[in-house]
C-alpha cells in the first residue's frame, strides 16, 4: 500500500499531537517541519503529500506572504491550521487553493484519519481524472422544492455562480476607504436584490466577490440570462446602482456542483472540489468583463443563448463555453 | 385622490395653530387667486371668521380642488422660507408627511413635491398633473421598424404576442424609472418623465430598453428579430388626462426625429436633450446628423 505522508509546518512542537490518530494508522506518515523551511530553495515536495501550514501568531501580511509562497512552490494538497481563528471567513481560503480548514475545535477533538482518506480519495480522483482525460461527472442531488427543501449539513447539488469585480486593486488606488466601502456595499446590495429575484442566495463573499448558489432542479438554467443582463448592462447598473463614480466590469463564471450546505459564514469546515474549481476558473481562467459557463451546465442553457457560446479552452479538467454579447 | 380624515384633521390643526385667518387666505391665494374665505364659508362679512372655521374651509377646498398636495407643501416652504417676510413654525408636518405615506404619496427631492408612490399606484399624471397647466416633460417615443412587413409576414397572433412583449419591456424600464406610459398603439408607443432627472432617465431607459430587446431576440431565436427605433426629446406640454386631445410641439419633434431615423436599434436623443444629461450618460452617446433635423445624439449595441 502507498504511503501517503501529511507534512505539517508549525512551529508548535505540540501540534502534531492531534494527528495522532493519523500516524497510528498504516498508510499514513505525519511530518512535522518550522515553517521557515517553506522558503527553503531546497525543499523538497512530494506529490502524494498532504501539507498544512499553521498560521498561529500570523498577522494579514505574513498571511499573505505565504500564500505566494505557496504559489510560488506550486504546491498542491495544502490545508490550512488556525487554532487562534485568525481568519474571520474561513471559506476565504477555499479561493485561495485551500482544500481543508483546521480550526481549534477540530484541533482539540483530534485529526482521524477517516477525514484524511475522504480527501485523498478525492486527491487520487483527481490524478486518475488528469491520466486518464476522464471526466466525472457529479452525482446529482436535486431540490425540487427549492430552498425550502435544503437542509443544514446536507449535500446538495446546486447552479453556482462566480463574480468578481475586475481590477480592484486600481479601484481601491482611486477611491478612499470611506468611499471604497459605500461602493463595495452598492455592489453587493444590488447583487443581492437581483439575483434573489431568482432564487439565488449570496453563499461565500469577500468585498468584491464571491460564489452565489442557486438550488437545481434540473429544468432550464435561468440565471444565465440575469448574467447576460449583468454583463451587457454594466455602464447602466455602474451609473444607476453602485457608487464607484465609475463604470466597473465583472468577470461571471456559471457551474453546476455540489456541496454540503451550511448557512453562510459557517461555511468554514465545507471541502468541495466544485466550489473550490469554481474559485480557480472565475480567479485564474476568467478573463476581465466576460461571462463563462463550463460544460456541466451546457444541457440546460436556453437555445438562442447555447448558439452564442464559443469553447474557449479548458480549466480544472473541464471546458470552459465564453458567452460571446 | 384619496385623503384620508386623519390628514385632513392634521392639516386644519396645523393652519389653526401656526396663523390667523388672513396669513391663511395670503397661503391659499398663492395656489387659488381669487379665493375668497367668506364666500366659501358663508360668514357674513361683519364677523370674523374663527380660525378653526377657516382652516377647515380651506382644507375642504383643497381636498375638493386637488389642491392639497401642493397646499401641503406650501406648510413645508413656510416653515423654510417663511411668508411675507416672516418664517412659520408649522406644527405636525412630521405626521402630515407619515400619513401622506400611508395614503400613497412620496417626496421627490429633485421636483420638492409630493407625488405619488409609484409602488402603491400608477396614474397617468402621478396624482398630481393639473388639466390644461404647462409642464416641462421628456418624452420617449418607441416604435417597431418594419411593422407593416412584420404583420405581412406574421400570423395575428405572433404579432399580438409580440406587440404585448415589447409593450412590457417598454413599460417595465419607464415605469420603474417613474415614468408612464401615455400612449400606446400596437407598434409602439410615448413614455414620459416628468420627476427626478428626467433626462437622465429617459436616457438609461431608452438603452435598458435596446439591451432588453437583444435579449429578448436570443431567447426567441426562431422567430423575426425585432427592431425598434427611440427617439427622446425633452420641453413644454399642457396636459390633458384624454391624451388624445393634448397638441404639443415637443411630442411632435420627438415623432419627427423617431420618423426620419434611418437607425436601427438605437436611441436618438435630441440637442436639448443631450445638453442635460449627466457626462457619465452622455459618455454613452456620440453624434450624429440627419437632415431636416440638424445635430442628435445616438446609442447603438
Amino acid at each position: 500500500m502507498d504511503t501517503f505522508e501529511v507534512i505539517i509546518f508549525t512551529d508548535n512542537n505540540k501540534l502534531e499531537e492531534s494527528f495522532r490518530r493519523v500516524k497510528s494508522k498504516s498508510g499514513w506518515n505525519v511530518i512535522t517541519h518550522p515553517i521557515d523551511y517553506l522558503y527553503r530553495e531546497t525543499l523538497h515536495l512530494p506529490a502524494q503529500s498532504f501539507y498544512y501550514l499553521d498560521i498561529t501568531g500570523f498577522d494579514r501580511k505574513k498571511f499573505i506572504s505565504l500564500l505566494k509562497q505557496i504559489k510560488r512552490k506550486k504546491i498542491k494538497n495544502w490545508g490550512i491550521i488556525d487554532p487562534e481563528s485568525i481568519i474571520i471567513d474561513p471559506a476565504r481560503v477555499l479561493s485561495h487553493g485551500a482544500f481543508d480548514y483546521i480550526n481549534r475545535e477540530l484541533l482539540s477533538k483530534g485529526i482521524n484519519h477517516q477525514r484524511l482518506t475522504r480527501l485523498k480519495n478525492r486527491v487520487s480522483d483527481k490524478l486518475r481524472l488528469k491520466e486518464s482525460s476522464g471526466k466525472i461527472e457529479p452525482k446529482i442531488i436535486p431540490t425540487p422544492n427549492s430552498w425550502e427543501g435544503i437542509q443544514i449539513g446536507k449535500e446538495y447539488t446546486f447552479w453556482l455562480m462566480f463574480i468578481e469585480i475586475d481590477n480592484q486593486e486600481k479601484i481601491k488606488s482611486k477611491l478612499g476607504d470611506h468611499q471604497l466601502e459605500l461602493a463595495y456595499n452598492s455592489f453587493y446590495n444590488f447583487l443581492e436584490k437581483t439575483i434573489a429575484g431568482i432564487d439565488g442566495r449570496i453563499w461565500i463573499w469577500n468585498n468584491g466577490g464571491g460564489v452565489i448558489i442557486f438550488p437545481f432542479s434540473g429544468g432550464i438554467f435561468s440565471p444565465i440570462i440575469t448574467g447576460m443582463r449583468l454583463i451587457l448592462s454594466r455602464k447602466l447598473i455602474s451609473i444607476e446602482h453602485l457608487y464607484f463614480g465609475f463604470t466597473i466590469s465583472y468577470r461571471i463564471v456559471f457551474h453546476l456542483g455540489n456541496t454540503i450546505y451550511m448557512p453562510r459564514g459557517k461555511t468554514g469546515t465545507i471541502v468541495s472540489d466544485d466550489i473550490n474549481s469554481l474559485f480557480h476558473i472565475g480567479k485564474r481562467f476568467a478573463k476581465n468583463g466576460k461571462l463563462y459557463i463550463t460544460e456541466r451546465l451546457l444541457d440546460y442553457i436556453p437555445k438562442g443563448i447555447k448558439e452564442k457560446l464559443v469553447l474557449c479552452g479548458e480549466s480544472e479538467n473541464l471546458s470552459i463555453y465564453q458567452l460571446e454579447i | 385622490m384619496a385623503i384620508s380624515g386623519w390628514l385632513r384633521y392634521l392639516v386644519a390643526r396645523a393652519l389653526t395653530e401656526s396663523m390667523d385667518v388672513r396669513t391663511m387666505t395670503h397661503l391659499v391665494r398663492r395656489l387659488v387667486n381669487n379665493y375668497n374665505l367668506y364666500e366659501r364659508t358663508g360668514f357674513p362679512t361683519n364677523i370674523a371668521i374663527p380660525n378653526r372655521d377657516a382652516a377647515n374651509q380651506i382644507v375642504k377646498d383643497m381636498c375638493e380642488w386637488e389642491l392639497i398636495l401642493p397646499f401641503i407643501k406650501l406648510l413645508y416652504d413656510i416653515r423654510e422660507t417663511g411668508l411675507m417676510g416672516r418664517r412659520y413654525q408649522v406644527p405636525y408636518l412630521r405626521e402630515i408627511g407619515k400619513e401622506l405615506q400611508k395614503c400613497g404619496y412620496i417626496f421627490d427631492n429633485e421636483s420638492k413635491m409630493f407625488v405619488e408612490n409609484p409602488s402603491v399606484r400608477k396614474t397617468q399624471n402621478w396624482g398630481i398633473l393639473r388639466e390644461d397647466e404647462e409642464y416641462i416633460f421628456t418624452f420617449l417615443r418607441v416604435d417597431m421598424v418594419d411593422n407593416t412587413g412584420f404583420v405581412r409576414r406574421n400570423s395575428p397572433q405572433t404579432v399580438e404576442k409580440v406587440y404585448s412583449d415589447v409593450r412590457s419591456i417598454v413599460q417595465l424600464s419607464v415605469e420603474k424609472r417613474n415614468g408612464r406610459i401615455w400612449n400606446w398603439e400596437g407598434d409602439g408607443g410615448l413614455g414620459v418623465f416628468f420627476f427626478g432627472k428626467k433626462n437622465n432617465l429617459a436616457a438609461l431607459c431608452g438603452i435598458e430598453i435596446l439591451h432588453e430587446l437583444y435579449i429578448y431576440n436570443i431567447l426567441n431565436h426562431d422567430s423575426e428579430k425585432i427592431r425598434l427605433r427611440i427617439a427622446i426629446h425633452t420641453g413644454p406640454c399642457s396636459y390633458k388626462h384624454n391624451y388624445s386631445e393634448i397638441r404639443s410641439e415637443t411630442i411632435n419633434y420627438t415623432e419627427l426625429i423617431e420618423a426620419k431615423s434611418n437607425y436601427e436599434n438605437s436611441v436618438l436623443i435630441s440637442n436639448t436633450c443631450f445638453r442635460m444629461l449627466d457626462h457619465q450618460i452622455a459618455e454613452l452617446f456620440h453624434q450624429i446628423n440627419i437632415n431636416e433635423i440638424g445635430k442628435l445624439y445616438c446609442y447603438r449595441i
